[in-house]
């Protein structure tokens, strides 16, 4: 766990119930498809999302695996520009949140 | 870096079940595999979808339309807010099924097409199939529903081509799909379906030529991924990048497991949705090893050579694996043909300049 000083807190209302997801990497693949895909995540997923922003945003405290992405996420809604996450943090953030699910199934 | 892309179409054999036994079927429908999906996995596969950014599911078969719960996997699909299309052989299209594709959002209907009458129904095994799929296609046609006709590419309806664009155009048909035959399943058993190396080059040449009159004829050629590479032939825009197999699209079989692309042989399954999520299996670091860890020296002897293999590598897996056994080597391209034939011509005038001078001409 990395901490960092306290910042701005985050409205709720400042999440978007549409995400748009950049999709960076395939360019050797269909050029039309290397944008942004729009994704309408999971209620689960995005309370996830929002919990986590809001404990960095509070407490300046993320887990290692999910830090990069939501420093990305906070600088975004901090710049009031539209939320346009990463591939890769995308897949960090569910990848993230999947794995917690699996420990508290056990 | 993990691999970062994403399923974005999905191809779905609903069912292998199949009231037909096309004698070049690659999946080599007719019998439900053994323990297809229920209906309450498939909806709850379906909910995986989102979380991986699938834009559009494609309903394939066997006959998807035979599966009894179809529509409630569209619908699921359509609350889902993706797209949804079916292919279908046009059978059971009647007026209760196409109120079904309305009702539940379908966004497109594909019916196979395989020649001229004579040779559609000699290819499916079905006398009377060709006038029951006009019928069908002429029924979704006047139900608003958008229809893409879809031909496999044989040694048996290549030269009938002509006469279907002008059937289709007659027909007010917009989007034709054109599939070059994949050496796999049952085409693999029936000889004289293959195409020639030249018949290629006609298929080609076809394309091309129907490609020039889009505008003016209205129907559009929608040439399938195992069609090209990189010529004239090929005027697709942006041109071929790779197979989107295991990159931008994958296939899920009627019992849930998980391949590249269902043109691919059973063997490739890459997961079992019955035992893993969708998501474990994409983003598996092994997955989809053979396309996500290409490198140069995967290229077969059909590829190594070219020039365009880093964009290309090796065209359509399934076409390559088909005609190869090997991924990444693909002899069915334009490009490669056209290299063939330069250095054959090059090499028979060598063999000629080398006869004349040793004097046995």
């Amino acid at each position: 766990m990395i901490r960092f000083d306290k910042v701005l807190m985050v409205p709720e209302w400042l999440i978007p119930r549409w995400w748009r997801i950049a999709y960076l990497i395939i360019d050797h693949l269909r050029e039309d498809l290397v944008a942004v895909a729009r994704v309408r995540p999971d209620a689960k997923f995005e309370a996830f999302v929002a919990e986590q922003l809001q404990t960095f945003t509070k407490e300046g405290t993320a887990p290692d695996a999910i830090l990069p992405a939501l420093l990305n996420l906070h600088d975004d809604l901090m710049a009031g520009r539209e939320l346009t996450m990463r591939a890769g943090d995308y897949i960090a953030l569910q990848g993230y949140f999947r794995s917690r699910g699996r420990t508290a199934k056990k | 870096m993990g691999f970062e892309g994403f399923p974005f179409v999905i191809g779905w054999e609903l069912t292998l079940i199949c009231n037909l036994r096309c004698h070049h079927c690659a999946s080599s429908a007719g019998q439900p595999r053994p323990r297809e999906l229920s209906p309450d996995e498939a909806l709850a596969i379906c909910d995986q979808f989102p979380a991986l950014l699938v834009q559009e599911v494609d309903f394939t078969g066997g006959e998807p339309l035979l599966r009894p719960d179809w529509p409630a996997i569209a619908t699921r699909l359509r609350d889902l807010d993706i797209r949804t299309k079916i292919i279908t052989n046009g059978l059971v299209l009647k007026a209760s099924v196409i109120e079904q594709i309305k009702d539940t959002d379908i966004s497109g209907v594909g019916v196979s097409l395989d020649g001229l009458a004579a040779t559609h129904e000699s290819m499916r095994g079905c006398p009377g199939l060709f006038h029951r799929a006009l019928k069908g296609i002429e029924q979704v046609q006047n139900a608003g529903l958008p229809v893409t006709v879809l031909t496999t590419i044989t040694g048996l309806n290549i030269h009938e081509l002509p006469t279907m664009y002008e059937l289709l155009c007659s027909m007010g048909i917009t989007a034709w799909q054109l599939q070059p035959i994949f050496p796999l399943g049952r085409a693999h058993e029936n000889n004289g379906l293959e195409l020639s190396e030249q018949a290629y080059l006609e298929m080609g040449a076809f394309v091309r030529q129907c490609w020039s009159q889009m505008d003016v004829r209205g129907l559009k050629i929608e040439p399938a991924d195992s069609f090209g590479y990189y010529t004239d032939l090929d005027p697709r825009v942006p041109p071929w990048r790779g197979c989107p197999a295991g990159q931008l699209a994958c296939g899920i079989t009627s019992d849930g497991k998980v391949k590249g692309c269902l043109s691919l042989p059973d063997h490739l399954i890459e997961g079992d949705l019955r035992q893993h999520d969708l998501w474990d299996i994409w983003f598996h670091p092994d997955a989809f090893a053979y396309t996500r860890r290409f490198a140069p020296q995967d290229l077969g002897e059909h590829c190594r050579a070219c020039p365009l293999a880093d964009a290309c590598r090796g065209g359509c897996s399934a076409m390559s694996y088909g005609q190869t056994g090997q991924f990444h080597n693909n002899p069915c391209c334009f490009f490669a043909i056209e290299q063939r034939r330069q250095e054959g011509e090059h090499d028979k005038g060598i063999h000629a300049l080398a006869a004349t001078q040793s004097g046995d001409s």
